[in-house]
């Protein structure tokens, strides 16, 4: 069936050569270094599993640092997804200006994460910033808070700038994934009368299951690995409230020289990642 | 498919000298053995010189963004006069010269000449034998003739002397002069006195200790000067090298309580947590907050605000016994394997940079310490009167260069706790004891 | 009738609510880059107007601070590493989905797998391969990288894109005696342009901001990136926040024109992501 005389395996060699020699090739060193005790300087050690002993059994910043990446992927999950499907949904029909708002609601995806979060920093600050600002000047000047300086909350409040930048990403797939339900069935569904809200659980929902998958998929992927955008609002603070896996593991390497370390913290945010997403990997490539 | 050949040729050959140099992690075992070798190379020195001037030395040079002014004018003047040099400058920011610095040292690709400040930060580099022991230079150059002894022994570090003293900095309080006019305050002399000034302040509204805690160094300042006020500084010395143990010490847990009370009374700026320390003078300037303890290089940066610098004063923080104010050092370290021709040309142009000084003002913009060099600005009011200060009343070294950085880590966040009152000074003590274990065990 | 107006009312409202919302970070931006160092330090609130508009910033960022010199460094990594980058992916893709090879899928696995990859990771080997072989600073070696960590994802959204497209085009091109590079140069590639279309902008998009791997890779500052160049503008000392502002939006400007000529195809080429 194949005709010419080129090996079909060529196709790939460019692909594969890049692919391997600037991701493989580093995941693997960084797996070998994980097993040593390193500074970058001097000799390496080989110590087995002893980081991620410690990691594991005496570092309470790490346990932190991997929950505040659950409580970031859950509130993805929670907020992100049904934002940007929400917004979907009011963007995906045909009237005037619907180009214009999905390029409003795209917009801050297209600054780059470090300079969203140091915007977001002024919008926090507590002595100018808008948000306590805005407070004062609409009469609830007691509401204001410390935003950014407070353990319990300055996650979510990290997190609502990544949602302002990040909500327009899924919602291009989304509103991609209902284009692509044929018009044939939502129009039979209202013939039958089904009603607007109907509509949307009985049919869109499970048909946009593929969508789901991938935009899933791409935000666990996304909060396993969140980096510029702490870094550029709290570094991590107050304490270490706001330290995640990421930054974690570059403060390890790059303050504390410990290659080590920082090595075994990326590989256990390898492994995390690959939990999650392999079974997805696995579904969507399914032969069919 | 032109593109995609170019492609395929720039891969293939990355890839094949990939596959040659393999772990980069295995050629590294020669690092500790540079102490070793230095004699050797002191050997060499008569054949290294016959080579001669007209020998081509390429010099890399790394320092801070804010660093740069005047630099490429400086290296074009100095390239000038020595054909067979070239020097490349690159500014970094300061967490990306630290990572740059650490990346290339694993690689030993270190450039020839780094900026760094002393203490920990350079010490490691001393450490791992990747920078140049610089003790027999500066006798054979009669170094000692030509630096001040303080800027010496803050590059003095792990019994080696690391580096080229470029600036020794020393840290007051600057002070509002017309916030302590209208409150008719005068400068406090004790710890009694300054916090009568403190309450002053803080009754009249405005903030009295403008502090961030992004990064943490700048609320040490305020925490260390209470470490020295409890502790004394001959204690406060022996804690900085754990000659004195940190838990259950009086000295410590008083330094904690007190730092601990001043945030719960709202000495420190709302919101201190989330504050940057680039942002301060964003209150201060206005005269929302009053007071804030910086070095000198802070006459230039109100200046170059464009503000009035005549508004700000400075007094040495009153802590009891000589009033020292804390001190750290910066310096420019030399790869250790420079051969000596090639250092002696760093050094050369180094020495070439500074009797330039006076051209560029943001090229030091500090006092140079060098001695005969006693040359100041003279718009840096504050300047000269912060290093009599130094001088008469002595310095220790700041926190942040003193302790090893996991204690340093360890400290920000405990600060951050004291704060929030989710520590107390008690257990703040104890875990700075077992940051200490902790990087004890590592080394 | 009444209904539907009724409707869009509503949907009018609701999106006018949100477009406020917003938009309250970028007027942030824009405000503040209308400020002059004056208005910060007389403890002007960042987000109220500023004495008197000033637009020194853009001026500034634009001539002294080289914004200019960073956006053409970043313009013209991106104008070689997208096309190159796409096209690479799209070469695999079609093996993978329409070619006669082994294990398709393990194939397939190990491309997906390099999205989970930190790439701080990469940062210590890299930069060691780079150093000892002359290549900081390269122009082709950022590229090189960039394109490689572009791959995972453009192969997955042109596989699904491949995937779409009817077989039977393949064995009528075979019959009419076409090879299999001329089959995806002149049949499949083309017809994949909603894709290739909606990967351009963010392969754009990622190069464009892209930080980290710059301010390592790259350390002569006139060949510096432009999001990496703007964060010069944050200093030890203090932050020139004004300027700062100015430079995003003077740098914003390519990326939306892209996104501007580009976006009729962007929802269409997604699709290929959505469906599997």
């Amino acid at each position: 069936m194949n005709k010419g005389r080129v090996s079909p395996y060529l196709f790939l060699v460019p692909a594969f050569l890049i692919y391997t020699s600037v991701i493989i090739y580093p995941v693997f060193n960084s797996i070998w270094v994980s097993l040593h005790s390193w500074s970058g300087m001097d000799a390496m050690v080989f110590i087995g599993l002893e980081n991620f002993r410690v990691l594991f059994f005496e570092d309470n910043v790490f346990w932190t640092a991997l929950r505040n990446n659950l409580t970031w992927m859950i509130l993805t999950l929670l907020f992100m997804v049904s934002a940007s499907l929400g917004l979907a949904l009011l963007l995906s029909a045909n009237y005037v200006g619907r180009t214009f708002f999905r390029g409003v609601f795209y917009f801050p995806f297209v600054l780059s994460g470090i300079l969203v979060g140091i915007i977001w920093r002024w919008m926090y600050h507590v002595n100018f910033g808008f948000f306590n600002e805005f407070l004062t000047l609409i009469g609830l000047g007691d509401f204001t808070q410390t935003w950014l300086g407070d353990p319990d909350g300055a996650l979510f409040y990290v997190f609502i700038a990544a949602l302002w930048r990040g909500v327009g990403a899924p919602m291009i797939l989304f509103i991609a994934g209902l284009q692509a339900i044929p018009k044939d069935i939502l129009e039979s569904a209202e013939i039958d009368g089904a009603g607007k809200i109907k509509t949307f659980f009985s049919i869109k929902l499970p048909l946009l299951k593929e969508t789901f998958i991938i935009v899933l998929a791409t935000q666990i992927i996304g909060s396993m690995g969140v980096f510029d955008i702490i870094v550029s609002t709290t570094d991590g603070g107050p304490g270490n409230a706001t330290q995640v896996l990421a930054t974690y593991m570059v403060q390890q390497t790059f303050s504390f020289n410990n290659m080590g370390m920082g090595a075994a913290l990326s590989t256990i945010m390898l492994l995390i990642m690959m939990i999650v997403i392999v079974p997805y990997i696995l579904f969507t490539t399914k032969e069919r | 498919m032109k593109k995609k050949m170019v492609a395929l040729v720039i891969m293939a050959t990355m890839v094949a000298s990939a596959v040659l140099i393999g772990c980069n992690g295995a050629s590294e075992d020669t690092g500790n053995d540079a102490t070793t070798e230095a004699p050797a190379d002191t050997a060499d020195d008569g054949a290294d010189d016959t080579a001669g001037d007209g020998e081509a030395i390429n010099l890399t040079f790394w320092g801070l963004s804010e660093q740069a002014d005047g630099k490429e004018e400086v290296i074009a003047s100095f390239i000038e006069q020595h054909p067979n040099v070239t020097i490349e400058w690159s500014g970094h920011s300061n967490e990306t010269l630290h990572q740059n610095l650490q990346i290339s040292a694993v690689n030993d690709t270190l450039p020839s000449i780094w900026f760094m400040w002393g203490g920990a930060l350079g010490g490691r580099y001393v450490q791992y034998g990747v920078s140049r022991d610089l003790t027999d230079f500066a006798n054979a150059n009669n170094w000692d003739n030509k630096f001040t002894p303080a800027s010496l022994e803050l590059a003095t570090l792990h019994g080696e002397l690391a580096g080229y003293p470029r600036v020794v900095n020393i840290l007051a309080v600057y002070y509002n002069r017309e916030i302590f006019a209208d409150l008719s305050l005068d400068i406090p002399t004790d710890m009694g006195e300054f916090l009568n000034v403190v309450e002053t302040i803080q009754a009249a509204g405005i903030t009295p200790l403008n502090s961030a805690s992004i990064p943490g160094w700048h609320i040490m300042r305020y925490w260390e000067q209470l470490l020295e006020h409890y502790a004394g500084a001959e204690l406060h010395d022996q804690l900085q090298i754990l000659e004195a143990d940190w838990e259950g010490n009086e000295a410590v847990i008083n330094s904690f309580a007190t730092f601990q009370e001043y945030a719960d009374a709202g000495f420190f700026p709302d919101g201190v947590l989330s504050m940057e320390a680039a942002d301060l003078v964003m209150l201060l300037y206005p005269g929302e907050a009053a007071m804030q303890i910086e070095g000198p290089w802070f006459d230039n940066s109100i200046l170059s605000d464009d503000q009035d610098l005549d508004r700000f004063g400075v007094f040495a923080f009153p802590n009891g016994g000589s009033n020292r104010l804390s001190a750290f050092g910066e310096m420019f370290m030399f790869n250790d394997n420079l051969s000596d021709a090639e250092l002696e040309m760093a050094v050369a142009f180094l020495d070439y940079m500074f009797e330039r000084a006076e051209d560029f003002p943001g090229l030091v913009g500090r006092p140079i310490p060098q001695i005969g060099k006693d040359y100041i600005p003279a718009e840096l009011t504050n300047v000269p009167q912060i290093f009599e200060m130094g001088s008469a009343n002595g310095v220790f070294t700041i926190s942040d260069q003193a302790l090893p950085p996991i204690v340093v880590d360890e400290l920000f966040n405990l600060l951050d706790y004291l704060v929030l009152g989710t520590t107390t000074p008690e257990e703040a003590a104890a875990s700075m004891q077992r940051a200490w274990e902790r990087h004890l065990a590592e080394d | 009738m009444t209904r539907k107006i009724r409707t869009n009312m509503i949907r009018y409202i609701v999106l006018l609510v949100l477009t406020v919302a917003c938009l309250i970070p970028i007027v942030t931006i824009v405000l503040t880059a209308t400020k002059s160092r004056a208005d910060f330090f007389s403890g002007l609130g960042l987000f109220e107007l500023p004495q008197q508009l000033y637009w020194a910033n853009f001026t500034t960022a634009l001539f002294d601070a080289n914004i200019l010199q960073y956006m053409w460094n970043s313009l013209l990594i991106s104008i070689v590493k997208v096309p190159i980058g796409i096209l690479v992916a799209a070469l695999a893709a079609f093996a993978i989905t329409r070619l006669q090879i082994k294990f398709p899928r393990g194939f397939l696995i190990y491309f997906l797998i390099g999205m989970m990859v930190p790439f701080q990771v990469a940062l210590v080997p890299l930069n060691g391969f780079f150093a000892n072989h002359g290549l900081i600073n390269s122009f082709w070696a950022v590229t090189y990288v960039y394109i490689a960590f572009g791959l995972p994802f453009a192969i997955l959204v042109l596989r699904g894109f491949f995937n779409s497209i009817p077989r039977d085009i393949d064995e009528a091109a075979y019959i009419d005696g076409c090879t299999k590079l001329r089959l995806f140069f002149l049949v499949i590639f083309p017809l994949a342009k909603p894709a290739v279309a909606s990967l351009f902008i963010l392969d754009f998009l990622a190069t464009w901001n892209e930080y980290i791997l710059a301010s390592v890779l790259i350390r002569d500052r006139s060949r510096q990136l432009v999001t990496a160049g703007l964060m010069n503008f944050v200093g030890q000392y203090g932050t020139d926040f004004g300027l700062l502002a100015a430079g995003v939006l003077i740098a914003v400007i390519p990326v939306m024109i892209v996104y501007i000529i580009l976006q009729k195809h962007f929802v269409e080429g997604m699709a290929g992501a959505v469906k599997g």
